[in-house]
């Protein structure tokens, strides 16, 4: 039924009571609303007499914060004391394996000091909410009523559940790369037994063109997490796209686990200088001065990496304090599982078909060995092999 | 039952129908009472500048302040205005009073003293750069000059902050209450939460300010440009609010100026817009359900009844109901006691709490407890807090249990934590069969009596 605001509506001027679990802070003493939140956070732990720390991992000031309690990754999102919805930033949660695994709404209330808690979702329920998840939108909206059960359930999930009840894969890990294997599994399935016999037998290049390009245009770099520091605004924070090696964020750090020796460095954003060090001592630095709107992969300027080595390299970028690097730690297989690069050329040959072929399979699980193939100075002259390099080279995705 | 009478008593106040700019309604230097005062240095300027005084109307209300401002060293036009806003800022706290009351421990006269303090002088005090206090004359000069957010009485801070173009000068009233800072601290201890206009709008999402304009009929802009207007409101409430707390360290208390409305898209000349758009969410949020915060307890059991269960099943079900029962009555007593320890000592100066707690323990309802301790339900709610109680006996319980093998499927399942947790909320809360008390209250009955 509709209505109609009349003068005598003018005085809708209510106060709405506390509830029993609001949380009061002073919050004339936080500086932001994220550090306000953890504020929050600890009080109601320090009031339940609990031995649970509060780690403040990193923070989207006033709109997320990602920490970590009792060895749990918990993103918690910001709204207002009256908002009906919670808009969650998705960046996290394409992170592959250091995706959050709860999410607690904290509805905050900046005029009065208050902090309320309505609930939180877990990553499953996370993903039933977003049933389609689309890497290129940075948010998503969800209805605060969707946040069930109050700090009392946060409480108990924290420290009644296993920590491998709840995964860290996050959407790219979960639903979209599913959705691509489905799509390749779905093909072949439309395809009769015979067909695809046959495409085995009689695979040729130009078979796995189409598939090999589509499939380098959909790989995505991936933007480096920043150390947050209390000090460094978001503005003034170091933003790389690294399409290889391929790092994920365990919470504390960008980490590669390398399975093999000569990775290529590709930044997909201008960098200032990019420096390898082990135990602390620089190897290699090198300045670059490019201007240039597309990035080139540098071929791993260095020896070939050993078994359980550990490197770190460092970007710095222009614009940015000289001080401030985004590293990357790279740590090597052992021996068992070690690759070298050398001996999975020799392996290919020279069959332009085999090495199409072996690319497009290393990308699903290997994308970094891929990369470095298809940029290797072996690799055969062929005008696929070509395209496919500059598809990669002018593809800006960046997650 | 005085804090009624001095309500009543005052909503007869006659002379400031027929008078508004020269009558001044007032609380005495005590706080203890509501006074009127007649200005007739108010007639006279007011019979002198040819305006019309019988009733407030915009033209009085502009030509005062353009006179106050004209002729800046005088503290008459200002004087007229300042009598001119006391019916308001009264008229606001007796709703907000009157709506309150009943479940809430407020004191009308204290509501009062925070923004009904314009005695009428002659004189503002303001603040020198090394805190120096020293008076001025109250005239616009004196007004434009002084830079703190604190600005007292609270009739001088709506006056500075008006701006004709963007609002009227009652609604601007009630804007400034409800960004008080010194009432909203005290509701807050009153268990209540006041909320600004600009928070709001800034807290609700466009689909629900589009359902709730579309349901109230209130804005003659259409949805698109809703929807632009919103977007730019929130970019630079942003903003707004970053710079008025970095100035005044606080958020609460900042209110829209024309330097931010002119930042608006699309272009607004008034408030208007803005001021619809919070009076149908507050209209649109009350006519809402609150939403159902867990599963339905009931429907966990009923779907266990229609399972199938084996003999194996059944003697591991009957374990479970042991053992919820002997944890639960245990833990309540523990999480009790913890709590009784302080709230004893409290006993010794408040009987009020004791009885309170003497009658929950025999079943009594919060409003019964109300009547009987000669309180508000809402001060019973805040001392029981029966919910939270019940929900912290749980989270304890369910920490004992999951190191249980009967309970092991909680450590691995979030909806199975819900299950047991909500369970036990309703076990230790819900009347025990043949009884009229709950677990919960059979326990805080043998904890006041140990």
């Amino acid at each position: 039924m509709k209505g109609k605001l009349t003068n005598s509506d003018d005085n809708f001027f209510e106060a709405k009571p506390i509830s029993d679990s609001a949380v009061s802070i002073d919050i004339e003493k936080v500086k932001s609303l994220d550090q306000a939140s953890i504020v929050a956070l600890k009080k109601v732990i320090s009031d339940e007499n609990l031995n649970l720390e509060v780690k403040l991992i990193s923070s989207i000031k006033d709109l997320d914060c990602l920490v970590e309690i009792n060895k749990f990754y918990i993103q918690i999102v910001i709204t207002g004391i009256s908002s009906d919805e919670a808009i969650i930033p998705l960046k996290r949660w394409y992170k592959k394996n250091s995706a959050p695994q709860l999410i607690l709404a904290m509805s905050i209330d900046e005029e009065n000091g208050l902090i309320e808690f309505p609930g939180l979702i877990t990553e499953k329920e996370f993903k039933n909410l977003i049933k389609e998840p689309n890497p290129k939108n940075k948010y998503v909206n969800i209805p605060i009523n969707s946040f069930k059960g109050g700090i009392n359930r946060f409480l108990s999930m924290i420290q009644i559940l296993d920590l491998e009840a709840l995964s860290r894969e996050g959407l790219r890990g979960s639903k979209i790369r599913i959705n691509l294997l489905d799509n390749l599994i779905f093909h072949r399935k439309k395809l009769s037994l015979g067909l695809l016999i046959l495409a085995g037998i009689f695979a040729t290049p130009s078979l796995f063109k189409p598939r090999l390009l589509y499939n380098l245009a959909s790989i995505s770099a991936n933007k480096l997490e920043p150390i947050y520091t209390r000090s460094s605004s978001e503005e003034n924070n170091i933003k790389i796209c690294l399409l290889s090696p391929n790092s994920s964020f365990d919470g504390t750090k960008n980490i590669v686990n390398l399975s093999f020796d000569k990775p290529l460095i590709f930044p997909k954003t201008k960098v200032e200088k990019i420096i390898i060090s082990k135990n602390g001592e620089i190897i290699w630095s090198r300045e670059i001065n490019s201007n240039k709107k597309s990035y080139k992969p540098i071929q791993w300027p260095i020896k070939p990496v050993e078994p359980n080595e550990e490197y770190l390299i460092s970007f710095a970028q222009n614009g940015i304090s000289s001080e401030e690097y985004l590293d990357i730690t790279l740590k090597a297989s052992p021996q068992k599982s070690f690759k070298k690069l050398s001996n999975e050329i020799k392996k290919i040959g020279s069959s332009k078909s085999a090495w199409i072929k072996n690319i497009n399979n290393k990308l699903k699980k290997e994308q970094d060995m891929a990369l470095a193939l298809l940029f290797s100075e072996k690799a055969p002259d062929s005008k696929i092999i070509e395209k496919a390099k500059s598809t990669v080279i002018n593809n800006n995705k960046c997650l | 039952m005085k804090i009624n009478c001095i309500l009543s008593q005052n909503l007869n106040f006659s002379s400031i129908l027929n008078t508004p700019y020269e009558t001044l309604i007032y609380l005495n230097s005590f706080g203890k009472d509501i006074k009127e005062k007649n200005f007739n240095v108010c007639s006279k300027y007011l019979d002198k500048n040819n305006i019309v005084s019988e009733i407030k109307s915009k033209a009085s209300d502009n030509m005062l302040l353009e006179l106050s401002k004209k002729f800046s060293e005088s503290i008459y036009p200002i004087l007229c205005i300042r009598c001119r806003l006391s019916d308001p800022i009264k008229k606001n706290i007796d709703y907000l009073y009157k709506k309150h009351k009943e479940l809430h421990e407020i004191d009308y006269l204290t509501m009062l003293s925070y923004v009904l303090n314009d005695r009428g002088e002659k004189f503002i005090k303001t603040s020198s750069v090394n805190d120096k206090k020293f008076k001025k004359p109250f005239n616009w000069r004196s007004l434009s000059i002084i830079t703190s957010n604190n600005l007292y009485p609270f009739s001088a801070k709506i006056i500075k902050t008006f701006n004709k173009k963007l609002s009227s000068l009652d609604t601007w009233t009630t804007h400034q209450i409800k960004s008080e800072t010194s009432l909203k601290k005290y509701l807050v201890k009153c268990n209540l939460r006041l909320q600004s206009d600009w928070s709001l709008i800034a807290d609700t999402s466009t689909k629900r300010i589009l359902e709730a304009c579309k349901e109230f009929n209130t804005l003659k802009i259409n949805n698109d440009e809703i929807i632009s207007l919103h977007k730019s409101y929130l970019i630079n409430y942003k903003k707004a609010k970053a710079a008025y707390k970095k100035k005044y360290g606080r958020i609460s208390g900042w209110v829209p100026n024309q330097a931010f409305i002119n930042t608006l898209n699309p272009k607004q000349s008034t408030l208007d817009n803005l001021e619809c758009i919070a009076a149908a969410i507050r209209k649109y949020e009350k006519g809402l359900k609150s939403p159902e915060s867990m599963p339905s307890i009931k429907q966990f059991l009923l779907e266990k009844k229609y399972e199938a269960s084996s003999n194996e099943d059944q003697i591991k079900e009957e374990r479970q109901i042991y053992l919820i029962k002997k944890l639960s009555k245990e833990l309540a007593k523990d999480t009790l006691e913890i709590i009784f320890k302080k709230e004893k000592i409290i006993w010794l100066r408040d009987k009020d709490r004791k009885l309170a707690w003497q009658l929950y323990s025999k079943g009594y309802s919060q409003r019964d407890i109300a009547k009987k301790c000669n309180h508000k339900q809402g001060w019973v709610s805040k001392l029981l807090k029966e919910k939270t109680l019940a929900e912290k006996i749980s989270l304890k319980t369910a920490l004992k249990l999951k190191d249980l093998k009967e309970f092991k499927g909680m450590k691995t399942s979030p909806l199975e934590i819900d299950k047991v947790i909500n369970s036990l909320i309703e076990y230790i809360t819900k009347r025990q069969s043949n009884k009229n008390t709950s677990i919960l209250q059979d326990t805080v009955n043998y904890l006041i009596k140990k």
